[in-house]
């Protein structure tokens, strides 16, 4: 039985499995570039590309051969690339239209652990370009990466899926900016020197804000950060003397009592001009008093504060999924029409291959009797009926592929019939590939 | 067409123009429409335009400065306002306030277009051109403090919304604190300048045609404290780096002036008190 080239799909992600079995079967790239022509020698396996991130590993390859044996192949491959997979029933298996959705789904961020976080795109990109690398790709999957692309530029400029902090640090930088708007202008004070401290201090750099200063009990870690985000460490007990110089403090210790208080705010204040003051503080037990929100142009928030815009900004990406799925599914029909396209091509060829050879036979017979201006002539006029014979029934054939339930297939069946086409030849392969 | 004829039409179109546009605006602002945010300044700009052909029109078949009634005046003030918001949005590249602005618009417009007489007396003082430069000034000097009193009372809503630790759609939707506080520093200076041009020339009006004013002509009294709130306003900014809550309350406090000098002093009395 002929089987039609169809895309087939075996992964394992963040809901399926967790990270201590996912990573068994994680790929780093250079192993991703050394499997993929092992991939690609399994039976009936034409094209492969492998999708590995820290969260999810997916195998793609277009195959002309039943679902069963294609999954016994991602098996043995699995086996023969040294990867373990404990349970078969953790993995999903997706062909065809369900793979390509899923595909477009995860270059979106939609299957993502964090909705619509904007790394997953450059990730589906760098697994495109290793399949490139190991000549793993041809005419489908290359088409269907595409139109991943496509489709993951389109969820992100046409939908507000991948606005708004979804972390803490991220929602910190993001209330300072909504108080200050353009942070290039402004300067702040860290204090502490931890790993939230740090991921803070790596969102305030990537937003570029005037000035870093660094303040810790350990001078030396204060020392370390700001040298590591060009900023200035400063000692613990000048933090007070800072705050008139500074628009923005992000406090983040392990301090079990208040380092800014109502009372020791006072005095700095007074230097300071009437300008807003902005203090964070994502501490548990917090750092800074909360009574301070009392004075005048301070702002004072603490992780619950964060956490609430984190959840909101997610509720405002939920609201977006039905956007992105009416996207994906426009470009799932694209891709699926141009598929399904790809079936008809052999019998066009076919078929044009046939009438061109009956118009040449014909031709031959009569060039004898006939003078040179007469057969050219006499050959346009045969072309030009030749292909307007067929335009209908091109137009018509393709307008088949479309049709559901299989109808479609069956008429093509007939015309081939019909018309004595037989099954594909090496030149109906050869029209596939051009188109 | 006869220009009377289109005047009338472009007249009624503009509510119209203008509901269309405010509703793009609230779509962009509330449900965050990508496709809203592709057409709404285009169709701002058809409007002004609109209306631009419409004043430039009915000042040209009725020759003279459409200042003649109120709704003139306000068909005017609406025009100016609308430019000082484009002007704004243009440099800011925020849309995100446009809604807010073109609800009162809409409003005012509507009152224009549904009372906007064609007079067949022009009183002599439109015809002054020292007048129409002084009244034309004080109505885009308006114009730019309805952007200001708007841009300022969205800052109080979104410094509160943040103080109380509230992120609803004003957090998520409006621009930055500072990006209100300039917008309403901007549009005030540019008002504050507008009324400024608008006081000297009314004062040097009076002296040339030789008119007596009351000492106690309430629109003029209004109008010196107005332009005294808003030259503090932008002295405090400039000099002594009042924050954005500050100028915002200032913003506001002068724009309610103006209203009532608007509606108040206009219900009791004629626009100025004339000996």
């Amino acid at each position: 039985m002929i089987h039609r080239q169809e895309v087939f799909l075996l992964g394992i992600n963040h809901r399926m499995a967790a990270v201590d079995i996912r990573e068994k079967l994680a790929y780093k790239p250079a192993e991703a570039l050394a499997a993929l022509p092992l991939l690609k020698r399994q039976p009936g396996i034409q094209e492969a590309a492998i999708l590995s991130t820290c969260n999810r590993t997916e195998i793609y390859v277009v195959a002309d051969t039943s679902r069963d044996l294609v999954k016994k192949s991602f098996f043995d491959f699995l086996s023969l690339s040294g990867k373990e997979v404990s349970d078969e029933n953790l993995c999903y298996f997706f062909e065809e239209e369900e793979a390509a959705a899923h595909l477009f789904r995860v270059a979106s961020g939609m299957d993502s652990m964090i909705l619509g976080e904007p790394q997953i795109l450059g990730q589906v990109k760098d697994a495109y370009h290793l399949a490139m690398q190991a000549q793993s790709l041809a005419g489908i999957l290359d088409r269907l990466f595409n139109y991943a692309f496509v489709t993951g530029k389109k969820v992100r400029s046409q939908t507000a899926l991948c606005e708004g902090a979804v972390t803490v640090a991220h929602a910190a930088v993001e209330l300072a900016q909504k108080i200050f708007g353009d942070l290039a202008t402004h300067k702040t004070l860290l204090i502490g020197a931890g790993e939230m401290s740090e991921l803070v201090a790596s969102h305030l750099q990537d937003k570029g804000v005037a000035a870093l200063y660094i303040a810790n009990r350990t001078f030396e870690k204060a020392e370390k950060l700001a040298q590591r985000f060009h900023g200035e460490a400063l000692p613990f007990a000048d933090i007070l003397g800072k705050l008139a110089a500074v628009d923005i403090v992000i406090g983040a210790t392990s301090a079990t009592e208040f380092i800014l208080t109502r009372q020791n705010m006072v005095k700095p204040l007074l230097s300071r001009p009437a300008q807003p003051l902005f203090l964070i503080d994502i501490s548990v037990p917090r750092n800074f008093d909360p009574r301070i929100n009392e004075l005048d142009n301070i702002f004072v928030h603490d992780i619950d504060a964060l956490k609430q815009i984190v959840e909101s900004n997610l509720a405002a990406r939920r609201e977006e999924i039905p956007k992105a799925e009416a996207l994906i599914a426009g470009e799932l029909q694209q891709f699926v029409k141009w598929h399904n396209s790809l079936e008809v091509a052999p019998t066009i060829a076919a078929l044009r291959e046939k009438m061109e050879h009956i118009c040449e036979t014909e031709l031959e017979k009569c060039q004898s009797s006939l003078n040179e201006k007469e057969f050219k002539k006499v050959s346009t006029i045969a072309r030009s009926i030749v292909n307007k014979i067929l335009h209908t029934p091109t137009l018509r054939l393709k307008e088949y592929t479309q049709q559901p339930d299989g109808n479609g297939v069956f008429k093509v069946d007939i015309v081939r019939e019909l018309f004595g086409l037989g099954d594909n030849s090496p030149a109906h392969e050869e029209a596939v590939k051009k188109i | 067409m006869h220009a009377p004829t289109l005047v009338a039409w472009l007249n009624y179109l503009l509510p119209f123009f203008y509901f269309i546009c405010t509703y793009g605006y609230g779509r962009y602002f509330f449900r965050r429409d990508r496709t809203s945010e592709k057409w709404i300044t285009p169709a701002l700009y058809v409007t002004c335009a609109i209306h631009l052909l419409q004043v430039v029109m009915f000042g040209v078949v009725k020759s003279h400065f459409p200042l003649a009634t109120v709704s003139e005046a306000t068909g005017v003030l609406v025009l100016g306002t609308l430019c000082i918001y484009l002007g704004v949005e243009c440099h800011l590249q925020v849309k995100t306030i446009g809604y807010f602005v073109l609800v009162p618009l809409f409003f005012l417009q509507l009152f224009a277009s549904a009372f906007l007489k064609f007079p067949t007396e022009i009183p002599e003082i439109l015809q002054n051109p020292l007048f129409i430069l002084h009244a034309a000034s004080a109505v885009f000097g308006c114009s730019a403090l309805i952007v200001s009193a708007i841009a300022s009372l969205l800052y109080l809503l979104l410094f509160y919304e943040v103080k109380r630790n509230r992120f609803g759609v004003l957090y998520n939707r409006l621009p930055a604190l500072n990006i209100l506080q300039n917008m309403n520093y901007r549009s005030a200076l540019m008002g504050w300048l507008f009324l400024t041009i608008g006081l000297v020339v009314g004062i040097v009006w009076i002296k040339t045609a030789a008119l007596k004013m009351s000492p106690f002509d309430l629109k003029s009294l209004i109008s010196y404290a107005v332009w005294g709130i808003y030259a503090l306003e932008i002295v405090g900014c400039k000099l002594w780096k009042w924050s954005g809550k500050r100028l915002a309350y200032l913003s506001l406090a002068g724009f309610a002036i103006v209203i009532f000098s608007l509606l108040g002093v206009n219900l009791l009395s004629s626009f100025h008190n004339f000996k």
